[in-house]
């Protein structure tokens, strides 16, 4: 592709096409393309030639500009963005709207998390919640081992439920053979299992033994909730725009989400101290409800100190179970290791 | 069919700029409880699954039947109870609940209610079953239209309706004209000698179906059409002297293309950016995995929706996807509509919510 002539263009606007979103962090801004899942990072200069952009033309930026090397640079940079197909020259930008952030779903709650030990939950009252509450996507994480009659004896209770997916996180048993677990996927297609704790022998007997993703292994140990809410690099999501968007507006992990922890208790997740109730004797529609309870779902990244300057806070999933000031609700997350401020992950 | 019995839950509304907790005293009213939504579909439009989630959080009772089963079956009339009942998965319904209707998809159809074909030829006409087919077909018509009369009567809500489902592209074409929009130079011809004047005249010709569904048979060759092609003089010169009549059209410089959903006067627009790649340059549908186009809301010059509301209300249209071609110079070219056109690739890439609308509007 021959380069852009900017000369050539100054009647001309440049801009952004809308599904590439610029979010400024305090050394560098990215340019999130969401359709296509990717980033580029540029400086904080640029950003703010691209605002000056969304209402002067290239010809008026181009004036603002001091001398000529600066112009060249403002057509290496438009190069740039034609060229990764981030942006382009056009002359009727006013038929160009951004994206509106507008946010909803069908789903009065979006996702659940149960977490099991030794006390056996009522799991036909949890699913015939859940399923009230038009929830589709639930998450079980054991950190006691389960049987597979103990997990089918779970699955009975979706019986009359329609979830669209069901995410088992399971102990690694000390002897263990996939056939019953492949037979209980294979007859209850909406689930997947995901054993961790794997030792490392058998860890490596197991990975790519098995063809399909609906059984996987890890090594991670986990044993509790406590190990939730890391952030680093493989973290961040970018799914879709309806969950960047939600990602810009809520709460990246507690939007929606209702919990029970280990003892029945209803929570926002198992790792808040707060608790709303037990499940044996509290419908979870009724907490879902409280005002108090939905005060997560609304802390959004551009709320939150430090990560309100961080340039990846719209995929970054936040975590408000730990934070670096517990006694502060909007403080950063404990276990992210992001500096915005240098733009380096400090790795311990 | 799936009837739906709808669940009282609350339903937090998030609007586009406040936050605003869920509040009891603003649920809105539960619908009334004979009043039931029909929507005709197929099995594979997953559209319709995403406006169904959005009618289950509206908590309104709906049935879903889709034309590609045959597991509805009609039971019986009776007109001085005023009930068609309907038989579905060993469910009973009767229409005469449907008030409100939409039209995702083109309706019931003869799969739906005809009885298994074999058993009857076999039991009935021994020796004609051709005879008995053709009878058979003109009685299911007679039946369809009545049951689609019948719902549409009591519809007070209705999206799309069966008379406008197939639209004839001719007059499509011909009516955008009368209605101001530019359309692309089209030719009907059957002689390879007009069809190289046109290309010698206009240079960038391309050949689409005439009928609005996909594939047609073209040449005697090899090829058959389903998406837009470009024809030059080469590809002209494998034609016979003479060929089923075909539609060509004048190519448009384009500079981008945009895709609308019509619904009730709105037009919901997104343009469509291919034209940096050669796989997609003639027809956005040849799909290119690697880079994917680009989709991004558009908004329409008001002249031109003018225009659109204009051409809707003389099809009687009240909802359509409409292509339109935006060339070099700003110049709008209306391409086509389709009354069934899907919505979710317009509204998904744009975040209009149109699954959310047409379940507000049922
Ligand atoms: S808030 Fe933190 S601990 Fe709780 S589920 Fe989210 S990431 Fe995990
Ligand atoms: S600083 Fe905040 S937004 Fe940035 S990566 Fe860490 S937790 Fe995420």
């Amino acid at each position: 592709m021959n380069p852009v002539r900017l000369a050539g263009h100054t009647g001309d606007y440049l801009t952004l096409y809308a599904d590439c979103f610029l979010v400024q962090g305090h050394t560098r801004t990215m340019i999130c393309d969401v359709s296509r899942k990717k980033m580029f990072f540029i400086s904080n200069a640029y950003h703010e030639l691209l605002l000056e952009l969304k209402t002067k033309t290239i010809g008026e930026v181009g004036d603002m500009l001091e001398d000529q090397s600066d112009f060249e640079e403002f057509e290496q940079f438009a190069n740039y963005l034609i060229s990764h197909e981030l942006g382009f020259i056009t002359d009727n930008i006013e038929c160009f709207p951004p994206i509106d952030l507008v946010w909803d779903s069908p789903y009065s709650i979006t996702n659940a998390i149960i977490d099991i030990r030794e006390k056996r939950l009522n799991f036909e009252k949890i699913f015939l919640e859940l399923e009230q509450l038009n929830c589709p996507y639930v998450q079980i994480r054991a950190y006691s081992v389960l049987s597979p009659e103990q997990l089918q004896s779970i699955l009975l209770c979706t019986a009359a439920t329609d979830f669209k997916h069901m995410q088992f996180l399971l102990k690694f048993p000390q002897s263990f053979s996939i056939e019953p677990y492949s037979q209980l996927v294979q007859q209850y297609k909406m689930i997947s299992l995901q054993f961790h704790s794997v030792p490392g022998a058998d860890f490596e007997q197991l990975k790519g033994s098995y063809p399909y993703s609906d059984i996987s292994f890890i090594r991670q140990e986990i044993d509790s909730c406590a190990g939730c809410g890391v952030i680093n690099s493989e973290s961040f999501t970018l799914y879709s725009l309806h969950g960047f968007i939600e990602n810009i507006r809520f709460n990246g992990c507690l939007n929606r989400k209702i919990s029970i922890d280990e003892n029945g208790d209803i929570c926002n997740c198992p790792s808040m101290a707060k608790k709303h109730g037990n499940i044996d004797n509290t419908y979870l529609k009724d907490v879902m409800a409280k005002e108090e309870f939905q005060v997560y779902w609304h802390i959004n990244k551009d709320e939150v100190a430090v990560c309100k300057d961080c340039e990846y806070r719209y995929i970054c999933t936040d975590c408000r179970a730990y934070l670096t000031d517990p006694g502060n609700l909007y403080s950063k997350p404990l276990k992210c290791n992001y500096n915005p401020y240098t733009a380096k992950w400090n790795n311990q | 069919m799936i009837i739906h019995e709808a669940i009282s839950v609350p339903y937090l509304c998030v609007s586009s700029t406040k936050n605003i907790f869920f509040n009891p005293e603003q649920q809105q009213c539960p619908e009334n409880a004979q009043s039931m939504i029909l929507l005709l579909s197929r099995q594979d439009d997953g559209s319709t699954a995403l406006v169904i989630e959005w009618l289950i959080a509206l908590r309104k009772k709906y049935i879903r039947v889709n034309s590609d089963t045959n597991r509805m079956k009609f039971v019986s009339f009776d007109i001085d109870k005023e009930e068609l009942i309907i038989e579905q998965n060993g469910v009973r319904v009767n229409l005469a609940e449907v008030n409100s209707t939409w039209y995702r998809r083109r309706g019931f159809s003869m799969e739906n209610i005809s009885i298994e074909d074999t058993t009857l030829s076999k039991a009935v006409f021994r020796n004609n079953s051709h005879y008995h087919k053709t009878h058979m077909q003109s009685e299911l018509k007679v039946m369809i239209e009545f049951i689609h009369a019948f719902v549409e009567g009591r519809s007070t809500k209705q999206i799309g309706n069966h008379s406008s489902v197939e639209v004839n592209k001719l007059k499509v074409l011909e009516a955008a004209k009368r209605c101001g929009l530019k359309i692309p130079q089209s030719f009907i011809v059957t002689t390879k000698a007009d069809l190289v004047n046109i290309i010698n005249t206009y240079n960038d010709v391309i050949t689409k179906a005439i009928s609005g569904q996909g594939v047609y048979f073209f040449t005697q060759t090899h090829h058959y059409y389903s998406y837009t092609e470009k024809i030059g003089l080469e590809q002209a010169a494998e034609l016979p002297d003479t060929f089923f009549p075909s539609l060509f059209q004048t190519q448009i410089k384009k500079k981008y293309e945009l895709r609308i959903f019509y619904l009730r006067g709105e037009c919901y627009t997104m343009a469509i950016f291919s034209q940096g790649d050669k796989k997609t340059e003639v027809d956005f549908r040849k799909y290119n995995t690697k880079k994917p186009n680009r989709f991004v809301p558009y908004k329409l010059p008001a002249g031109i929706e003018q225009k659109l509301t204009k051409l809707m209300n003389e099809l009687n249209l009240d909802t359509g996807s409409i292509d339109i071609i935006v060339d070099r110079n700003n110049e709008y070219y209306f391409l086509e509509v389709n009354p069934i056109g899907q919505f979710s690739m317009t509204s998904v890439p744009c975040n209009y919510y149109l699954e959310k609308k047409i379940a507000e509007l049922l």
